[in-house]
């Protein structure tokens, strides 16, 4: 049979009969509202009891005048202390009954209705959610307190997570709390994020955890789209898609899915980007800029500036790289949030010294250098070393960018971004190479090999491995294959 | 010219669900709740665009016109209240209207 709410057609044909054959014929319009309430008065108190289970329910258009009565009484509902487990109880209930595809609609005015009869101000429960991690850019603090702290709240959100009553704010604020400080240090200590991320979506998941109405898939989401974010910035990818995929799932079952859903956009073509699937990532960073108005989506606004701009520059094309940064310096927020500040300014420098304005990028180097001396930012300290490394190099100061490429490298390895890592230490190896300097580019490759191993960056370690041999028997490195290599490597960077 | 399966597909898709919308969230009876629906239909049989979601766009009207059928049996209780005979005195009926209250 034909879906007339699939097909616009046949939904005019379909009104149109409707209309001819109710002029004569008056339609049954349902259960009488008295009986519908002295029914739905019947159905709550099974719920409450537990004397009805949702699968055994025949969803029939009189058993949805029911709930539809019994969803309209949970606004006034007496006594009022008990209004909000109530209609959570309702909530559920009306979650975990199968309904039909073309239902979906009615399922989830319900739900939206109780769950607004339960918070009475919905609008405050999603600002609250949206304010917890769109902070995440204040005051960042010593990186090297960051792990600890990280640590210690995934731990309290595991535990309050295993404990039971998750009704009361006392025993969600842990969560939330753990929401709030991983998203403050997803830019400073990512490989920890991702652990803690992993474990509370596993204990989440695992111990069936029962919160008040969307809450549940909510932090899910989040955690979630955390575990993404933060695999994504250690180069652990294919594993950051599974975690989008996952937060997509459980954002898209609570009661306002956009935003969320928006984020997890960004994030990929974040993915994308890095990817080197240039025209997938630029087209939905462009698609996407409009959509991330305000504060709540200012971090996902900045970071479509980043990856147009990345985009732009990866493909030759530096002036409309410096175009998107100049856009992104003008965004009232990105002051609140210095890391991408300090992304724009380092990128800026970079893609300046490639059009060989030295002076300018100069200036934006000491701006990004006077903006990470107030905050401690290992990780764009790294990036910063790195890039200015590579313009050193271009610029034939060999020796020079050999001193910054092993700063970059000590500030990786310290917060653990093993494969900027590796990848710093065979550009590193090029450089020494160029010097002459054989036997510490050895070393380099050596050291860069588990990490390339344990990563599954398989094809690189292979080739580096043959390149070692080579280095070894004749304590040289032939220059070209190190080339491939490094090009190899930066294209999985 | 739609089959009696498109018509009853209909009656459970749109028909029933929004009556029920329309008691449940604008406390309408199941009278008011039926004339709504039927005037929704039948400005969307002159007006719906060809594109778009036909649920959500009659689920829109059926909102307006429930929002403004209570509008207008509120303003008219109010007339009655303020001008029914029985309660009505010559001092206070001037009053008001020398207020335009």
């Amino acid at each position: 049979m034909a879906n007339p709410a699939r097909d616009e057609s046949n939904v005019r044909a379909a009104l149109a009969a409707w209309l001819s054959v109710t002029r004569t014929l008056e339609p049954y319009s349902g259960l009488g509202l008295r009986e519908a309430h002295r029914r739905a008065d019947e159905l709550l108190k099974m719920i409450l009891r537990g004397d009805i289970r949702p699968r055994d329910v025949e969803l029939s258009e009189d058993f949805k005048d029911v709930l539809s009565a019994l969803i309209g009484s949970l606004r006034d509902f007496e006594p009022v202390d008990q209004r909000c487990s109530t209609a959570d109880a309702v909530y559920k209930f009306i979650a975990h009954l199968e309904w039909q595809q073309s239902e979906m609609d009615e399922a989830r005015d319900l739900l939206y209705e109780s769950a607004v009869a339960g918070w009475k101000d919905l609008d405050a429960v999603y600002n609250e959610r949206w304010a917890n991690q769109s902070l995440r850019e204040a005051p960042i603090g010593r990186a090297s307190e960051a792990r600890a702290l990280i640590i210690q709240a995934g731990a309290e959100a595991c535990r309050a997570l295993q404990a039971g009553d998750h009704h009361s704010n006392a025993c969600l604020s842990p969560v939330r709390r753990a929401v709030a400080v991983l998203s403050h240090f997803l830019n400073v200590w990512p490989s920890e994020v991702a652990n803690q991320s992993l474990l509370i979506c596993d204990v989440g998941e695992r111990f069936e955890v029962s919160l008040a109405f969307d809450e549940k898939y909510h932090l899910l989401g989040e955690f979630s789209l955390l575990a993404g974010a933060a695999l994504r910035q250690t180069g652990r990818r294919t594993e950051a898609g599974h975690w989008y995929s996952k937060a997509a799932f459980f954002f898209g079952r609570t009661l306002r899915p956009a935003v969320g859903l928006l984020r997890i956009a960004c994030e990929q073509a974040a993915l994308d980007y890095e990817t080197r699937n240039y025209s997938r990532a630029i087209a939905a960073a462009r698609a996407l800029l409009p959509r991330c108005c305000g504060s709540i989506l200012a971090r996902e606004r900045l970071k479509c500036h980043i990856i147009m701009s990345g985009c732009h520059q990866d493909t030759g094309h530096v002036a409309e790289a410096i175009s998107s940064l100049n856009m992104m310096r003008s965004d009232p927020d990105l002051e609140r949030h210095p890391t991408f500040l300090v992304a724009m300014q380092v990128r800026l420098a970079n893609a300046l010294a490639l059009q060989q304005r030295y002076e300018e990028a100069s200036r934006a180097h000491a701006e990004a250098f006077e903006w990470l001396s107030k905050i401690d930012l290992p990780l764009l300290r790294a990036h910063q070393k790195g890039i200015l490394a590579e313009s050193l190099r271009d610029q034939g100061c060999l020796e020079e960018a050999v001193v910054l490429y092993r700063m970059a490298i000590e500030e990786y390895s310290e917060t653990e971004m093993m494969s900027l890592t590796a990848y710093s230490r065979v550009v590193l190896a090029e450089t020494l190479v160029a010097l002459g300097r054989y036997s510490e580019a050895t070393l380099e490759l050596q050291k860069a090999l588990p990490t390339m191993d344990r990563e599954n960056m398989t094809a690189d370690g292979l080739a580096a491995l043959a390149l070692l041999r080579e280095a070894l028997r004749r304590q040289k490195v032939e220059p070209k294959a190190l080339r491939d290599l490094c090009e190899s490597l930066h294209a999985r960077r | 010219m739609a089959t009696a399966a498109q018509i009853e597909a209909f009656y459970h898709e749109f028909y029933r669900p929004l009556i029920r919308r329309a008691i449940r969230r604008h406390d309408l009876s199941m009278e008011d709740a039926r004339d709504v629906v039927h005037q929704a239909f039948v400005v969307a049989l002159e007006k719906m665009e060809a594109e778009g979601n036909a649920q959500a766009w009659l689920r829109q009207v059926v909102d307006f016109l429930a929002v403004n059928m209570k509008r207008t049996s509120q303003r008219r209780a109010t007339l009655l209240a303020r001008w029914q005979p029985s309660e009505m005195s010559p001092k206070r009926s001037l009053i008001s209207i020398e207020s335009g209250d």
